[in-house]
């Protein structure tokens, strides 16, 4: 079906003179002459550096966080508020301030991925943490598990699909954050070419930065499936078992 | 050549041995909040287990069995009274003891291996690790499943499972095992294995056992003296020494004509009980 539709589109633009919608063959070339040359590493790399240094980071932060949160009904009672109300800012809405405070740099986009990414890691870590099974906690106190053992092995893997959900939704929100922040405030990266390629009519070029974005994202979600499989194959395992 | 003998018998406690206990309750109560209401639920339990044996707690569904298996192994903390190991308070889960909760799939680790299982409350004793997997080895070797050391729990059937939990509670070497209704969620068959495995490693193993069950024939099987409780709150309502010959056997033990008498005895108590909370 893939293999179809990008026929039908290679061969319904083969001819096309329209300014807006060049032929697929064009598009093409310049993914290649442009995005596999030498953009590749003046701004595709750069945009993926940013991307993985913004999710890792938000990643390890919202583990921690969110176990502390989720273990300690205390603090999250205290803090649950200001982070519904922090959370309820779409990171893009703080681009404006962010410029204006971290510059332009890979700083400033670094930041604004981890304040778009970190909330659904964070809950979903503090959500999982949160209970656990009465009759685990017996196990924990009757065999006396150290503490350590009990995070890393008790409580982190049993919040472990929760955490990888999170991670999941994280991604594609990173993305969305990453492409604008590029947009809004910088001079290179996938977003800043796609944007000034627009608005220098250079409308192949466009499109070729829009169907590298796509492949990106969907190289990710396979990269990230493989990933999930690993990390949660018992989980897998015992739902395949259970639903047979 | 039995059917003279009375059940041997007593009202708290004629029939506990002489010998200083392993394991005792002293005057237990224990009480849960519910809503704005105290509900007692054990009654003044006393309770005391000698070392190496064999102790079978029964009594009808509901009637806080759980509950003082809790408090023996110091995972609930009683209203008033004592449990005392060797003489001492317990205050916290004690080392020496090991317990075998009912539900097996969820007191297993479904993220790890059956090795890993039982090898997760070997760390906290600070053994190699080359010498927790020479133990888990050894005990999932007791309980029958050598082969089975690097598959997940979920991947066995329930009584292999159940049997990974038993394989734990060994490698842990504990004097007294607590046992809370660890066969209730087996098929018949599988059940009756496990029974006998249970006391095939306990003459193997000379550990000291106490058992929570509500069925009758399973205690009376099983056990050196069977507690059987009742009431609401529940007391220890008889004590009985079960004179049945060792080693048991599921088809010889059971149509011994004392295994008859042994069971409906136990079984009048809980009916008398029942009847009596019923009017």
């Amino acid at each position: 079906m893939p293999f179809v539709l990008v026929a039908l589109w290679w061969f319904l633009s083969a001819g096309s003179t329209s300014l807006y919608f060049p032929p697929l063959a064009r598009i093409l070339s310049s993914v290649q002459h442009v995005w596999l040359a030498h953009r590749f590493s003046s701004d595709l790399v750069p945009s993926l550096e940013n991307l993985a240094a913004g999710l890792l980071i938000s990643t390890i932060l919202g583990i921690a966080v969110g176990l502390l949160l989720g273990r300690l009904p205390v603090l999250s009672d205290a803090v649950t508020p200001v982070l519904e109300f922090l959370r309820a800012i779409p990171a893009v809405a703080l681009l404006p301030a962010a410029v204006l405070l971290l510059g332009i740099g890979p700083d400033m986009r670094i930041s604004v991925i981890v304040y778009g990414t970190i909330w659904p890691i964070l809950l979903n870590t503090a959500d999982g943490a949160r209970s656990l099974d009465p009759i685990l906690a017996d196990v924990v106190a009757a065999y006396h598990i150290r503490p350590r053992d009990r995070l890393r092995s008790i409580i982190l893997p049993a919040a472990s699909p929760q955490i990888v959900a999170g991670v999941r939704t994280a991604l594609s929100v990173g993305i969305t954050t990453l492409i604008l922040s590029e947009m809004i405030g910088s001079t290179s990266g996938i977003g800043y070419q796609i944007l000034s390629a627009q608005q220098s009519f250079a409308v192949s070029d466009m499109w070729a930065g829009i169907v590298v974005l796509g492949i990106i994202g969907y190289l990710l979600n396979v990269a990230f499936r493989g990933l999930e499989a690993y990390v949660l194959r018992w989980h897998r395992g015992m739902r395949q078992l259970v639903g047979s | 050549m039995t059917k003279a003998v009375p059940v041997s018998a007593s009202r708290n406690g004629n029939a506990e041995p002489n010998v200083a206990p392993i394991i005792e309750t002293t005057d237990l109560y224990k009480s849960y909040v519910v809503g704005e209401a105290l509900r007692p639920v054990l009654g003044g339990v006393s309770i005391k287990v000698r070392s190496h044996e064999f102790l079978c707690i029964v009594g009808p569904s509901g009637a806080g069995k759980s509950t003082l298996l809790r408090c023996m192994a110091g995972l609930l903390e009683p209203s008033s009274g004592a449990v005392l190991l060797d003489g001492d308070p317990v205050q916290q889960p004690p080392a020496k003891v090991a317990v075998v909760f009912q539900d097996y799939s969820r007191s297993l680790l479904p993220w790890m291996s059956v090795a890993r299982n039982i090898m997760l409350p070997l760390r906290a004793k600070g053994l190699s690790k080359v010498l927790q997997r020479e133990r888990a080895a050894e005990a999932l070797t007791a309980v029958g499943l050598t082969e089975c050391a690097d598959l997940f729990p979920w991947q066995l059937s329930g009584g292999m499972q159940q049997r990974v939990a038993i394989a734990r509670a060994l490698a842990y070497e504990p004097e007294v095992l607590l046992m809370d209704e660890p066969f209730a969620s087996v098929d018949a068959q599988t059940r009756a294995d496990l029974e006998d495995l249970i006391l095939g490693l306990r003459s193997k193993f000379g550990v000291t056992v106490v058992l929570v069950t509500h069925d009758i024939d399973e205690s009376v099987y099983l056990a050196d003296r069977v507690v059987v409780m009742s009431g609401s709150p529940t007391t220890v309502r008889e004590t009985i020494i079960v004179d049945l010959p060792t080693p048991r056997d599921q088809v010889s033990t059971k149509v011994l004509p004392r295994f008859a008498e042994l069971r409906a005895h136990v079984l009048t108590l809980i009916r008398e009980d029942r009847r009596r909370l019923d009017s």
